[in-house]
């Protein structure tokens, strides 16, 4: 075993991947042992031990314990292998890091003919630096938020836990969650060193099912099912798109392999006509959107806030959906000219749609989710105008800091006694300074003020934005509307601060308010420092100079050198600190210094405030559009199929003709054949005679035909 | 290899055990006391548990079969020698030469003379296409036994007919004699009917005899086709020594034939293996390509080596003015096997059966229809409409691949509007076989062959990963029907708080229904779809979209029945699965796991040679 | 003598079916009928006997199937017969047209 870890360094990305999926193995087996055993507890000896220890009626605390140990790990492992991967690639040749730190093997083969060997769906690893700093993020944030979760879930360790929305009481779900996080972190890392898109599609389904399952944890609430529901389905909307793309590159490359797609690409060009490979670009694309949350199908990310809130940091702001943004950037050269400008004009419109939005809800996740999905946008939009570098770097540091507001925001939420809404809020800097001091920190870095990460990436993105547009100035837009927004975040963000953390208690809930545990305090202390540190180079103070881009740049795919046309004036980044401090100065006179008041300006806006507040109807228009539609066309070919008739008509209704569905054409060939029946039953007189005479008139009308056809013929 | 001392066929002992022994226990168990009930129950269990064994004993035979020939290279189970058609070659050599060698033991070919006047053998025999569907139904049917405990009445008659119905659904499977095919084909029928009718629900009567009804109308037109198959001469691809023989042997019999017919030497036959080779060379004839046949031993490049050894390329053709060689009768044909068959599947429009059937019938019943029935229409479409009538079958290729792609969507909207649980899964199950008949239809030849080799095994993969998924499916409504009475999806909610371990194993079978990574249906589905956009990207769009409505009505279910709070205080009261209950559910939880995280290793190794050379065989009349 | 030929014993026996036939399908007497069912066996009888004279390849055949005739004839008798005993006894009548039970 442990011969075979040493083989080659690359195995213990796979070993830090496959010990969540351990824990989850472990933990779902418990779990299923417990609940088996649990009927039987008072009547057999070995089903009550079984059950007790595993841990009786109560949730089991060390399951949890287990599965934090385990994401912890998976970090270390994380770690070394950053240090040393980036040793290697210091020190050797290309050739050799590929040998030292990918495998592949194959998974399924089919197709072995005299012609040709099989072709092989394979699973693989490869470690570049893309991958391990994403890797290494994911592992820590994961850690964090797994030790965050064990206070914040601490409800759940009751026997019988009430939930308040759906009020009904049930046993304490601490192990489930867990669970389910293991097998989220699992998916997620298979995905980051997967060397192949099909692995990818692989654990991309997994992270929704995952995803699906976390939002609908407190099941017994309608809105977190619908939610769930709404999440994976909109997301197997873009997945189809995806397994489209999967489908035309499969058919045109026969592979899957990162490596072999790319060399064919940059050999030969694509071998398929020009409609195809944008067709695919764009499938490859829909999926991406789905799941990061793109316009338009960006609508199911909000809702699915009503998970619990270490769910939204570690799912819904830091890493899956952060899968899209990944995936655009690992499949970047099957993207064609076209694809990109889509791409990044999807991310214009998303970044501008979710900053609009955030900006007047009042629950604080919404906000958190409208700002990831406007972030997620910038990503996006970076991408697509070229600037590879600048997108992945906008995600890595997003994952930092959109986490630690999200913490924040949780543990806000528990020292509120789960309260959301900011109106309620106000004055908790006296009352959990901690937590005021820490998000302090990632509203800054996320508005982009200097020297916080932030500022570094959302630099480099609006200086590309800036250079393109420059370069082509039809696209103009797409710098100054992430210009204008980037204004709109530091108003966002602020607002949410302000009003939860200045000012006076405006509800009781915040007047009692305390200040977290230690089990949740210390992640978001320590989540705090890369949130400032992660992007810093040198000089500190040239937003170009990175260390996080230049680390980035070696995995920068050949084809995208030369795409990025970074603005070297630094104008993009002064307009943007201009437009950030135009929003943080605007919040201030709003919300602290109230020279205006907010409900004023609602009233004067009022057509426009209802617009957003609404979050431009999309929800409405979506479900008027796709949603009946497609249920009442369910309805319609069920009927169509068959006419259901209620048990007790059903003898009747057998017998009657009915024509209006197919069921019931094929129904009346078999009645009709009864009818004929019926009437031919008469001719059975039971009269011998008639019988004979029949019989008899029959053979001579025979005998006179065949005699006619005999003679004439 | 071979010892000439071993005049045993080991083969045919155990191949008839697996086929005979639930019916044996069927019998046993009407010698029973009626009041024993719980003694039959075990006895029945025991049945099915032993015929899984052998069926296992059998699927490790056939394994090592493989793996004899395996060269150790990159084609490694997928020696031309393991192949079906030249296993029962081999045997019908040793049968027939001058002087009888001995039948080989471990070649899993069989054949016993039945009605020797027709040439009607019991002839049996295992590959990679039917092995797969031998070890389902095993499976299938032993996981039925359990979830049958609860059957209270005339238990004995119940069991006894469930044991029956195996046998004739395995000796279908096994069977290479299209009479004897046809025969335990029928024999399913049977005891179907009066499982349905007798302890099925309201409407029993009338969901039975719809199934029968409908089936039947299916199996006269496949029994058309084999009158016509028989009454083809198929002189030309058998051995000369062979038809030599069986001349011999009629004109010893009946002395007084007359000198011509005795030398006309016809040869007819129910041997499926031998009507395929008629077939596809047909299908070289209708392409104008007659030249490139040769006979078997014949080794220049680019022949198709269907001929029977001693038989002239040039007399062959001659012979070839016969109506089966021509379109019009292989398009009849095909046809009638397609639609014979296609009422099984079933595709829509013939699928109006399913539902009734399904919601009438007990729990137990619903999974082995779903599970195991269904695929015998998959099963014939796939070893005799495609391999006997290729020509027909390409021709129509495209035909079939529309329906294919409209079974998959419009069973998922059918689904959609329904409000009855189990109706609900009937639809669904129409839209998945969907897949397996795409996944035949993807016709492509040449090196994009692979292509369809994709389609090929995806669907078999899809068959078997249905049959888990449906079973396990049906199942689960079962267990809540135990305790609701009632199927009405709206009427349920909040299960999962009041069943968490059910809701749990329900949770992972769903998934796999859905096609999630990991679980076995998306083995299937991901196959099939990335076969298809090679053949026609206008079916696999279909197809895949079509997941997104899959996903929509399963989730939608999923919400209504075990998410949210339970109106209806009654549901709260339901105790969560027994240990009994727990183990089916778990025993198909654990195994759409293992099928979909190891496809290669649990199925693909051994199924995929045959398919893939099936596919080869037939690619290849089509340059 | 001169041979009179296969056509003769053909004519009687289409005769004697006619004759039959005729039976059967106007009596209403069940007597009656059995009477006609015997006139249409014994016209297949002389069928068979003639050409098993003038036939050379049905020399066998032609009386072996005559004595089936005879024998099934006899046997048809007795169950007939038992069935209109019966009859009468039930219905205290041989009219045919009385048995209609099984009438669709």
């Amino acid at each position: 075993m442990l011969s075979w870890l040493l083989a080659t360094p690359g195995r213990l990305y796979v070993v830090a991947t496959l010990l969540p999926l351990a824990v989850f193995a472990l933990l779902l087996i418990g779990g299923g042992v417990r609940a088996v055993c649990r009927p039987y507890r008072e009547t057999h000896g070995f089903a009550r031990f079984c059950y007790f220890f595993l841990g009786g009626h109560k949730p089991l605390k060390s399951g949890a314990y287990l599965a934090t140990a385990g994401i912890a790990a998976s970090a270390v492992l994380a770690v070394i292998g950053l240090v040393r991967f980036l040793d290697d690639s210091h020190a050797l040749s290309p050739i050799e890091v590929e040998h030292r730190w990918a495998e592949r093997t194959s998974w399924a083969e089919v197709g072995a003919t005299e012609s040709g060997p099989a072709i092989a769906l394979d699973l693989g690893y490869r470690i570049d630096h893309l991958t391990a700093l994403l890797f290494a993020m994911v592992a820590c944030v994961s850690t964090m938020i797994f030790v965050f979760s064990l206070g914040y879930m601490h409800d759940e360790m009751e026997e019988t836990h009430e939930d308040h929305e759906a009020h009904v009481k049930r046993p304490g779900r601490y192990g489930r969650f867990f669970l389910f996080l293991s097998l989220f972190c699992f998916s997620m890392l298979n995905l980051l060193i997967a060397d192949n898109l099909f692995q990818v599609f692989i654990s991309w389904e997994l992270v929704g099912v995952c995803s699906f399952f976390l939002i609908g944890f407190y099941h017994e609430r309608r809105s977190a099912g619908l939610a769930a529901n709404k999440a994976f389905i909109v997301n197997r909307i873009g997945d189809a798109g995806f397994m489209i793309g999967l489908a035309i590159i499969w058919t045109y490359f026969g592979t899957f392999n990162f490596q072999e797609i790319f060399t064919k690409l940059a050999s030969d060009g694509p071998p398929m006509p020009a409609y195809l490979f944008a067709i695919a670009g764009i499938g490859v694309f829909l999926g991406c959107v789905g799941k990061s949350a793109q316009f338009p199908l960006h609508t199911w990310l909000p809702d699915a806030m009503e998970g619990p809130t270490p769910v939204s940091a570690l799912i819904h702001a830091a890493t899956m959906v952060a899968a899209g943004v990944y995936l655009v950037g690992r499949c970047y050269p099957l993207f064609s000219p076209d694809v990109r400008l889509l791409i990044a004009y999807t991310g214009m419109i998303t970044l501008f749609l979710g900053a609009t939005i955030a900006l007047v809800q009042t629950d604080i996740k919404r906000v958190l989710a409208y700002s990831t999905v406007s972030q997620l946008g910038f990503m996006m939009l970076a991408l697509g105008i070229g600037g590879w570098v600048a997108g992945l770097m906008h995600l890595l540091t997003h994952a930092f800091f959109k986490a630690l507001l999200f913490l924040g925001s949780g543990s806000v939420i528990l020292g509120c006694h789960h309260e959301q809404d900011l109106r309620k809020m106000g004055g908790l800097r006296r009352k959990m300074p901690i937590t005021a001091f820490t998000m302090l920190v990632g509203v800054l870095a996320i508005a982009g003020t200097p020297f916080f990460s932030g500022w570094y990436s959302k630099d480099l993105i609006l200086s590309n934005a800036m250079g393109f547009a420059l370069h082509d100035n039809q696209h103009m837009a797409l710098f100054i509307v992430p210009l204008f927004t980037a204004g709109l975040t530091a108003f966002y963000m602020f607002r949410l601060w302000f009003l939860a953390f200045t000012g006076q208690p405006r509800d009781h809930a915040s007047e009692h308010a305390h200040e977290s545990p230690l089990t949740m305090i210390v992640p978001l202390m320590i989540l705090a420092v890369p949130s400032i540190i992660v992007a810093w180079g040198w000089p500190l103070w040239d937003p170009h100079s990175s260390s996080l881009a230049h680390l980035l740049e070696h995995a920068k795919p050949g084809m995208a050198n030369g795409l990025d046309r970074e603005d070297e004036t630094h104008l993009a980044g002064w307009l943007a600190l201009a437009a950030a401090a135009l929003g943080v100065t605007t919040a201030v006179f709003i919300y602290v210094l109230k020279k205006v008041d907010p409900a004023s300006i609602q009233a004067k806006a009022g057509a426009l405030y209802g617009f957003l507040k609404e979050k431009w109807y999309f929800d409405e228009v979506y479900d008027a559009m796709f949603v009946r539609p497609t249920i009442a066309l369910g309805f319609c070919s069920a009927r169509f199929d068959k006419k259901s008739t209620p048990a007790a008509q059903a003898e009747v209704a057998d017998r009657t003709m009915n024509v209006t569905s197919l069921d019931g054409v094929l129904n009346v060939l078999g009645l009709g054949t009864l009818a004929i029946g019926g009437k031919l039953r008469v001719t059975q007189s039971g009269y011998i005679r008639r019988y004979v005479t029949v019989l008899m008139v029959a053979t001579l009308a025979f005998v006179a035909v065949f005699v006619a056809v005999y003679f004439v013929g | 290899m071979e010892n000439a001392d071993d005049m045993i066929e080991h083969d045919l002992i155990l191949m008839s055990l697996v086929i005979f022994a639930p019916a044996a226990f069927g019998l046993l168990v009407l010698f029973f006391p009626p009041k024993w009930t719980e003694a039959v129950r075990w006895c029945a269990l025991i049945g099915a548990a032993a015929t899984l064994i052998l069926s296992l004993c059998l699927l490790i035979d056939y394994h090592s079969l493989l793996n004899r020939q395996s060269d150790r290279g990159l084609r490694s189970m997928h020696h031309p020698s393991t192949q079906l058609d030249a296993r029962i070659d081999e045997s019908m050599r040793r049968d027939t030469n001058a002087v009888r060698w001995p039948q080989i033991g471990d070649d899993l070919v069989a054949s016993v003379p039945w009605i020797s006047r027709f040439d009607i053998n019991f002839a049996i025999a295992v590959d990679g296409i039917s092995m797969p569907m031998i070890v389902l139904t095993t499976l299938i049917l032993f996981f039925a036994v359990i979830a049958s405990w609860g059957i209270e009445k005339n238990v004995r008659a119940y069991f006894a007919l469930l044991l029956v119905l195996e046998t004739g659904v395995l000796g279908t499977f096994f069977a290479t004699d299209l009479f004897l095919m046809y025969v335990f084909y029928e024999i399913v029928l049977i005891p179907m009917y009066f499982l349905i009718g007798i302890w099925g629900g309201g409407r029993r009567k009338y969901a039975a005899i719809k199934f029968v009804l409908y089936t039947l109308v299916g199996s006269v037109f496949i029994l058309v086709a084999i009158i016509g198959l028989y009454f083809t001469n198929v002189r030309d691809f058998v051995d000369t020594a062979t038809v030599d023989d069986r001349a011999a042997e009629r004109m010893k019999e009946n002395p007084r034939l007359s000198k011509e017919s005795a030398e006309s030497r016809e040869y007819h036959t129910f041997s499926i293996p031998i009507l395929q080779r008629a077939g596809q060379a047909a299908m070289l004839r209708l392409n104008g390509q007659g030249d490139r046949l040769a006979d078997r031993d014949s080794k220049t490049e680019g022949k198709v080596n269907i001929l029977g050894r001693g038989v002239k390329t040039e007399d062959a053709i001659n012979r070839m003015n016969q109506p089966f060689f021509s379109a019009n009768f292989q398009y009849v044909l095909f046809l009638l096997l397609f639609v014979g068959f296609a009422v099984k599947v079933p595709i829509p429009p013939l699928h109006s059966w399913l539902p009734d059937a399904h919601v009438e019938a007990p729990t137990p019943i619903s999974m082995v229809l779903a599970g195991v029935l269904l695929k015998l229409g998959g099963y014939g479409i796939i070893r005799l409409a495609y391999p006997i009538c290729p020509w027909a079958a390409e021709e129509l290729s495209l035909f079939v691949g529309c329906l294919g792609a409209f079974a998959i969507v419009y069973g998922a909207f059918v689904a959609m509007g329904q409000t009855d649980f189990k109706r609900l899964l009937a639809y669904s199950s129409v839209s998945h076989m969907g897949y397996v008949i795409l996944g035949f239809a993807v016709w492509s030849t040449g090196a994009k062959s692979q292509y369809w080799a994709w389609g090929m095994n995806g669907a078999m993969f899809q068959m078997i990963a249905h049959g888990i998924t449906s079973a396990g499916m049906f199942f689960v409504v079962g267990v809540i029907y135990d305790r609701a009475h009632h199927r009405e999806i709206n009427g349920f909610g909040g299960l999962m708080t009041t069943m968490p371990l059910y809701g749990g194993l329900s949770a992972i079978l769903f998934f796999a229904s859905m096609g999630l990574p990991g679980l076995c249906g998306f083995v299937g589905e991901v196959f099939v779809v990335l076969g298809t956009w090679n053949y026609n990207p206008g079916l696999a769009i279909p197809a895949i979209l079509a997941t997104v409505v899959t996903a929509g009505y399963l989730l939608w279910t999923w919400q209504r029945v075990y998410l949210g709070v339970s109106t209806n205080p009654v549901n709260s009261t339901y105790p969560d699965v027994t240990a009994r209950e727990a183990i089916v559910l778990g025993s198909f939880c654990l195994l759409a796991i293992a099928l979909g995280v190891l496809p290669q290793t649990l199925v693909l190794a051994w199924m995929e040679p045959s398919v893939t050379a099936q596919v080869e065989a037939l690619a290849k009349l089509k340059p | 003598m001169t041979e009179l030929g296969l056509t003769p014993y053909l004519c009687l026996g289409a005769f004697l079916f006619c004759c039959g036939l005729l039976c059967i399908a106007t009596k209403r007497n069940a007597i009656g009928i059995l009477m006609g069912v015997e006139l249409v066996l014994n016209a297949a009888n002389v069928n068979f006997v003639a050409c098993a004279r003038y036939v050379p390849q049905f020399a066998l055949e032609g009386q072996v199937f005559a004595l089936l005739v005879i024998v099934l004839a006899a046997g048809e008798a007795a169950v007939a017969l038992a069935i209109i005993l019966n009859f009468y006894n039930n219905h205290s009548t041989v009219d045919v047209d009385k048995a209609d039970e099984l009438k669709g």
